[in-house]
């Protein structure tokens, strides 16, 4: 019996040979990859500790004007230096830690951890306290099994979803730091958008007419949204909007809330612009007789379709990250809409602005795709 | 007058224009989705434990989103058991990878906290990075779930005597094709918040080694991470569901 299966599982393996070997040499890479980042603590020039014993003594209790209680303890831990000129020593530090853990952080043993510390004249350690956790072998974890997965269940369609994320990160970069060096925000704007928007649908899509429809038609979309959201803050006098978030930043918040509207409407249009004109392109082909009232009719049905979920996605996507600021000022006993005011505001527009974008660009790309395809067929014909 | 409120009205109106009857409905089922948002966010600030107000909140916001968008039928109801079997698998990841590097909270160099606010609030902030991400990929992979659930009944439909593993595949490679764009779209959305962050950062020069660990970047990171993992693995989910689902009641009607 578990030769038959046996034999099974080989036939298949030959049969995909290629697939088997890339996973495995997929799988072999990644653990050589964890392995080293697990023990790289002699590549960094801060010194790394590793935590062999915590004890833990409650000190007193925190209570505030909203009637929140904590308690405030003390970890007294004592760990092992791994690298530099004092490793293999033992050190003793002690940390402070609330309940609700946020600001300060509870360390447990077998945690890694930065630290800073004191030498005297004889070069030997009086004093250490711990400056943050190190990180970097659960960043490259997930980033393995998001890699692994991707690569299995989207085979040669996920690694070129994985390439133009990659690129799309590289251009984001680029971009950040143009608006650092102070190159003309709107030049740095059109660019980065025809990049990303040409590159992302070229490598998803390849090169035919319906990414060229998608193209256009993501680009027609980014501009009418972008061009809604001016006017409306153009003519409230932009009443409502806090840019308080983004007062850290010695740059003028509004063009930067620009900035950030195009970047993340962007995606969004370009997902509804790739499906509809490759809809329109699938039904002009199953029925090439088709005319193109009822292809823009069809059109319009799924673009009624995919428009909702769409814009929760973005509406999710964008507030998902406001949820701790926002149970502290819950928590603070300011009410529903003030929170909604002054943490909320720019979330909201600019989920409305992505919403707003999506639906504009439905029946844009609808005409556009069925007249470059429709277009093309009577060309073809004559 | 607010912007907010001129904005929801440009978006009501385009949506009535364009997505007609269908449209208000997506127009009324997003208000409801972001009240119930903060009836959750309520509920956990009252002291309900945030794990289990996350879950409870993924059930109403995928059961609105799905059952009256699209009815309760068949697609649906596939859509709806994969997104739920997706939003375990994560929490369970997310919770247990996020409580590992600690990514709860804020960092003290964090340059946008406020002075005058209370931190001592007496919250699991641990359960509550889950709850982000969880969040923020819920939207992503209804969309998903629900595109590879109706175009596989689609298939079904046309193919009737098709078998189920054939079935399975095709439906793999609906997935594949949205694969590239959803990520995107979640990427982009979570690059557009994190703009000043990574503009600060960049002008702060963190170093490589500092910036992978440090705790203002590494939860911006984790989160779009946990996000495309969400995405993928709703892929099969979503194909093994929907076939059984669909095969099921073949079986069933046969039999009868």
């Amino acid at each position: 019996m578990i030769k038959i299966q046996l034999s099974g599982l080989y036939k298949h393996l030959k049969n995909n040979k290629g697939k088997f070997i890339a996973v495995f040499i997929l799988f072999v890479f990644s653990i050589c990859c964890l392995y080293f980042i697990a023990a790289n603590d002699s590549l960094y020039s801060k010194t790394i500790a590793e935590i062999i014993s915590v004890t833990q003594t409650n000190d007193k209790q925190a209570q505030d004007i909203y009637g929140n209680t904590e308690e405030i303890c003390t970890q007294h831990i004592s760990a092992v230096i791994l690298n530099g000129n004092h490793k293999d020593e033992v050190i003793y530090m002690t940390n402070n830690i609330s309940e609700s853990q946020v600001f300060d952080t509870k360390y447990d043993i077998k945690d890694k951890v930065f630290i800073t510390y004191h030498e005297n004249s004889q070069k030997a350690i009086i004093s250490a306290s711990i400056l943050d956790l190190k990180r970097d072998k659960y960043m490259a974890y997930i980033l393995a099994v998001f890699l692994f997965l991707i690569i299995l269940v989207g085979g040669k369609k996920g690694l070129r979803a994985l390439a133009s994320v990659a690129i799309n990160i590289f251009i984001a970069f680029c971009l950040i730091k143009l608006y650092i060096f102070r190159v003309n925000v709107f030049l740095i704007i059109t660019l980065s958008c025809l990049i990303f928007i040409v590159f992302s649908i070229l490598l998803v899509n390849g090169r035919n007419q319906k990414s060229y429809a998608a193209i256009l038609g993501t680009l027609a979309g980014t501009f009418f949204s972008l061009a809604v959201t001016l006017i409306v803050i153009y003519a409230t006098n932009g009443a409502g909007m806090h840019y308080e978030e983004m007062d850290f930043l010695p740059y003028d918040s509004r063009q930067l809330f620009a900035v950030e509207v195009i970047i993340g409407t962007l995606g969004g249009i370009m997902d509804i612009a790739i499906t509809i004109s490759a809809a329109v392109k699938e039904l002009s082909d199953k029925s090439p007789d088709i005319d193109k009232k009822s292809l823009i009719k069809s059109g319009k049905e799924i673009g009624k379709d995919i428009m909702g979920s769409m814009a929760n996605t973005l509406i999710f996507a964008y507030i998902s990250g406001s949820i701790p600021m926002i149970i502290i000022w819950l928590k603070n006993g300011y009410s529903v809409s003030t929170v909604i005011n002054f943490n909320l505001s720019l979330e909201i527009i600019r989920a409305l602005t992505g919403s707003i974008g999506i639906v504009i660009s439905i029946p844009i790309t609808i005409y556009i795709s069925v007249f470059l395809i429709c277009g093309n067929r009577t060309g073809a014909k004559a | 007058m607010s912007i907010i409120f001129v904005l929801l009205v440009v978006l009501l109106c385009l949506m009535a224009m364009i997505g007609e009857n269908r449209g208000v409905k997506s127009f009324f089922i997003l208000l409801m989705n972001f009240c119930s948002f903060f009836i959750m966010l309520k509920a956990v600030a009252f002291g309900i434990d945030p794990i289990k107000a996350t879950i409870l909140e993924c059930i109403i916001i995928s059961s609105i989103t799905l059952f009256f968008i699209n009815g309760f039928n068949r697609k649906s109801a596939a859509a709806f058991i994969s997104v739920l079997i997706v939003v375990i698998i994560c929490i369970l990841f997310a919770y247990k990878t996020g409580t590992g590097a600690k990514l709860q909270g804020f960092s003290n160099e964090n340059p946008g906290s406020a002075a005058y606010l209370s931190y001592y609030v007496h919250v699991n902030f641990s359960k509550l990075v889950t709850c982000e991400i969880l969040i923020g990929l819920l939207g992503g992979i209804i969309d998903v779930a629900i595109s590879i659930s109706s175009a596989m009944n689609e298939v079904f439909v046309n193919t009737f005597t098709i078998s189920k593993r054939d079935l399975f595949r095709s439906g793999l490679n609906i997935g594949r094709d949205i694969l590239g764009a959803m990520t995107n779209t979640l990427l982009f959305a979570y690059l557009s918040g994190f703009m000043p962050l990574l503009i600060w950062l960049n002008m702060a020069e963190y170093s490589f080694a500092d910036l992978i660990n440090s705790k203002l970047f590494c939860p911006e990171v984790f989160q779009i991470i946990c996000s495309g993992i969400g995405i993928v693995l709703i892929i099969p989910v979503t194909a093994a569901i929907t076939t059984s689902i669909l095969l099921f009641n073949i079986h069933t009607i046969n039999k009868a």
